[in-house]
């Protein structure tokens, strides 16, 4: 007999009406569904909508994409945002009542209650930090830490074992969550005002350009500009689009076509020669920059349709000459995050101000406040790290960086003096070359621990390549094995040189889109005709190819 | 206004060079014949649309469950029913609808097993989307062909030449294979009367192939071929259950134990998962019976039109002597090299005694 209470054919409930978390491929904007259906379909509508409505049509429509993608996940998004608009009216209460109280208050007594009020405000943040990064912890972090737990337990011979959680992620919590509290700690230091809008503070969480893969914004940034979207103008359309198919090219051209590759070459590293890792480093490598940067254009060219400017979160990280540097160019909205709320806080905390002096007498003007500094820049990395993934592979990738920028920081005067006693100008050509491929070498090797399925992987393949560093023949290296013919070769480094060129102008301070926007508008169009193309004839698409998941979104 | 008219115009401009590239570039990347070597997608299964019209009674669509399970050679032998496999591997519900569109505009037949594995196998929106425009706009299926391009097809009567499919498969879409690799079975096909639902946009699917079925009178069957790593009882319920929804016939294989006694030891050739030649033969052997039997066919076998199902019987049986021989060849060198190893390990295990 079958069982009659479930229905043979998986329906749809009342509640997952609009195939509730059913197009969960939108998340990549290369996705067919969201270039062909969503993305036209949402501006079209926009367009119709009056322009007094337009915002508040904006905001279901980055709620309808986020049901979508996510399903009954969207909960969380809807909690976060009335949490932290409850959290900053609170706050701003808070002060308001400090300012009465003190205003009323004797001069003795000003400082007292000051105090009182800042400490109130504290637990306030702390909450709203709990709930926040608290949510994010248990649902991204609690497996690795009792899997971790239980392998300690194991190792010390105890037979107790915690059931190791799984959870579902929803898409996006590691932005949204950041940009929530960004909000909140901005409120509580007072640098923002809360909004008693639930709605502007709801599209500034949810626009749907944005909520994949950041960039991870502030209220200040784009709050106000997203409330006050405009009609669609052409202007807006054209650089739009051509931003947004130029994040399609570097997505599909580039990052796509080296997925067989590296998928191949990291999982099957021990098979090849030592050379192949380093091959397989340097793919990964500018495939997460194509798949991750290639996103951002096609965020920042989306929300330039709707008339709105987003944060920039990559200015041409591969020019760098310090790996410092190179983190000021990358992810600039991750980065700016740390420092703001995890670097600064910890280094202007009163322990370590009295560290700093302390240190200062001891060790110097150089050595001192780096002391305080280095225990802030651990603590950023510890977090980079782990907001990444939760992995040791991560916690090793945070770690590596840390001190690659500690040592950085602390040889800096000892380089400048060499240079200054071998009289080499750190401005020439060759100088700056040296930095900027010993930076990228830095940053390959990171990527590859990175990429590693473990952490004895990512060794491995380090030993593997500097044990047997022999280069696999061009005829082993295409063809099959590598999924990757002698014309994709080609369409790659097509790609790749004209990514190069515009990165290569713009770093010369030649503004390309601005001087094509100042450019004949059939001009324009042509170019826009020729990039399409671009993608169509050397994309990698279609029965051969699979394409790379949105790798940022999974963080 | 001039501004405006501008803008549109450019815009208009832009879109029908985008659409008039694609279709420039659809005649050029096309394969103008159905061959592996024209460069056609999945031409094994393609290939039912060189067989002359008409002349095919039973087509199965599925993934490789059914091009390892099902060799219409055989029936053709035993009973002189002609069959074609028009499956590809993970072959997704919406694309069997495209292939079985393309083999019924060809041909009449009477009878559609598709298989039922698919029926599982979960695809996206964008999957669909992605299949309507390479049907539509067959450079996006076939755009890698540009590398094939050479200047003189840039020529008129290259770029508008007629496309001539006259490749036929003489496998008639099996895909041999004589390796062995036994299955585990502990726990196949256990008996449960749970489900496990069948998606509904795949179960929409499923629909619209009955529905086509039925309009070009043809009787759709579901056959689930016999598979350890696929097939349990929660899926036999279901497909059973929706089978009887929808008025089909189900053949599920994996339960009839007596008709079709599988040996999981010889009988697949990957731990369970494909039958291989061995296993093919039994479920063929059932398969051409149940045609046989349905009293709806004439055995073609004397028919002077149907010669060339000969002639690829002739060649599949030299396919097959040469698989065999290759097979007998790498066990040999196989069990050598087993024997050395353990004569190497007995040497060895004998030394380290003595110096003991």
């Amino acid at each position: 007999m079958f069982n009659m209470r479930r229905p043979v054919v998986k329906t749809m409930k009342f509640t997952d009406f609009l195939l509730a978390g059913s197009l969960g491929e939108m998340t990549s904007f290369s996705s067919a569904a969201y270039l062909v259906i969503f993305f036209p379909a949402s501006l079209i509508l926009y367009s119709i909508v009056p322009q007094k409505a337009k915002k508040y049509f904006l905001l279901i429509e980055s709620f309808v994409f986020y049901w979508l993608i996510s399903g009954n996940l969207i909960i969380y998004l809807i909690l976060s945002i009335l949490s932290i608009h409850y959290f900053a009216l609170w706050l701003d209460r808070i002060n308001t009542q400090k300012v009465a109280a003190v205003k009323a208050a004797d001069r003795e007594n000003r400082k007292e209650i000051k105090k009182q009020y800042v400490a109130k405000s504290r637990r306030v943040l702390a909450l709203a930090a709990v709930l926040h990064i608290g949510v994010l912890l248990v649902l991204k972090y609690s497996p690795f830490f009792t899997g971790n737990i239980n392998s300690l337990f194991e190792f010390f011979g105890f037979s107790f074992r915690f059931d190791v959680p799984s959870y579902l992620q929803p898409i996006g919590i590691s932005f949204f969550s950041l940009q929530a509290f960004s909000y909140v700690f901005d409120v509580y230091r007072g640098t923002t005002k809360a909004d008693d809008n639930i709605f502007r503070l709801g599209l500034f969480m949810s626009f749907f350009p944005q909520i994949v893969e950041g960039p991870i914004c502030r209220y200040e940034q784009t709050a106000m500009k997203l409330w006050n979207v405009e009609k669609i103008r052409y202007e807006n359309l054209v650089l739009g689009l051509e931003r947004f198919a130029y994040g399609l090219l570097k997505k599909i051209v580039i990052a796509d076509r080296l997925n067989a590759p590296v998928k191949e070459m990291f999982n099957n590293y021990n098979e090849y020669p030592g050379g192949t890792v380093v091959i397989a480093a340097v793919f990964y490598t500018i495939q997460l920059y194509a798949d991750f940067s290639g996103a951002m254009d096609a965020v920042m060219g989306a929300a330039q349709i709707f008339g709105v400017e987003m944060p920039e979160n990559f200015r041409r990280p591969f020019f760098s000459k310090t790996i410092s540097e190179f983190w000021q160019r990358w992810h600039i909205t991750l980065g700016a995050w740390f420092r703001d709320y995890i670097f600064y806080p910890v280094t202007m905390s009163k322990p370590m101000k009295k560290l700093t002096s302390s240190a200062r007498k001891k060790l110097g003007n150089h050595f001192g406040p780096l002391l305080a500094g280095s225990i802030a820049l651990f603590c950023v990395w510890l977090c980079n790290g782990l907001w990444h993934g939760a992995g040791w592979t991560y916690i090793f990738f945070g770690m590596y960086h840390f001190v690659l920028i500690l040592i950085g920081s602390m040889v800096a005067p000892l380089v400048s003096a060499v240079n200054k006693k071998l009289h080499i100008n750190p401005e020439w050509f060759g100088y700056r070359l040296i930095q900027i491929i010993r930076t990228f070498v830095f940053v390959v090797i990171g990527e590859l621990f990175f990429r590693a399925e473990t952490l004895s992987d990512g060794f491995g393949m380090i030993k593997k390549a500097v044990t047997d560093f022999t280069f696999p023949t061009i005829g082993d290296f295409l063809g099959s094995t590598f999924k990757i013919s002698h014309g994709g070769i080609v369409s790659l480094g097509v790609a790749l040189a004209l990514v190069f060129v515009i990165s290569l102008l713009n770093e010369k301070g030649v503004n390309v889109r601005e001087s094509l926007r100042k450019r004949n508008v059939v001009l324009r169009w042509i170019l826009l005709y020729l990039m399409v193309m671009f993608i169509f004839v050397f994309g990698a698409y279609g029965p051969d190819y699979i394409p790379v998941d949105p790798i940022y979104a999974n963080f | 206004m001039k501004t405006v008219v501008k803008n549109i115009l450019c815009s208009l401009l832009f879109a029908s060079l985008i659409i008039g590239s694609l279709v420039f570039g659809s005649t050029l990347v096309e394969p103008k014949g159905n061959s592996k070597e024209d460069g056609m997608k999945d031409y094994s299964a393609v290939g039912i649309i060189s067989e002359p019209a008409n002349t095919i009674d039973a087509v199965f669509i599925g993934d490789s469950e059914s091009y390892r399970g099902i060799m219409p050679l055989k029936i053709w032998q035993e009973h002189g029913i002609t069959g074609y496999v028009c499956s590809t591997p993970s072959q997704r519900l919406y694309y069997s609808l495209e292939l079985l569109e393309k083999a019924m505009s060809h041909q009449k037949p009477k009878y559609v097993f598709i298989e039922t594995n698919s029926f599982f196998r979960e695809f996206t929106v964008s999957d669909v989307l992605v299949n309507k425009a390479e049907r539509l706009v067959p450079f996006f299926r076939y755009h890698t062909r540009l590398k094939y391009v050479r200047f003189d097809h840039f020529k008129w009567n290259s770029l508008f030449s007629s496309s001539h499919y006259s490749y036929t498969v003489d496998d008639k879409g099996y895909r041999l294979s004589v390796k062995s690799k036994p299955a585990k079975v502990k726990g196949y096909m256990s008996y449960t009367d749970e489900i496990q639902p069948i998606p509904e946009k795949n179960a929409n699917y499923i629909k619209r192939v009955s529905d086509f079925c039925s309009s070009k009178g043809a009787k759709l069957v579901f056959l689930s071929m016999p598979s350890t790593k696929n097939y349990n009882y929660k899926k036999h319920n279901s497909i059973a259950r929706f089978a009887k929804d929808i008025g089909v016939e189900y053949i599920d294989m994996n339960v009839l134990k007596e008709e079709i006694p599988i040996n999981w030891e010889t009988d697949t050739y990957d731990k369970g998962d494909h039958m291989n030649y061995y296993g093919a033969l039994k479920t063929t052997a059932y398969l051409g019976n149940y045609l046989a039997s349905s009293g709806e066919f004439t055995d073609k076998r004397s028919n002077p039109d149907y010669k060339g199902w000969f002639d690829s019987v002739e060649k599949f049986n030299l396919e097959l002597a040469d698989a065999l021989k290759k097979h007998e060849k790498r066990t040999e060198k196989k069990s050598k090299k087993n024997k050395n190893k353990a004569e190497s390990t007995t040497a060895a295990e004998l030394t380290a005694a003595s110096a003991k």
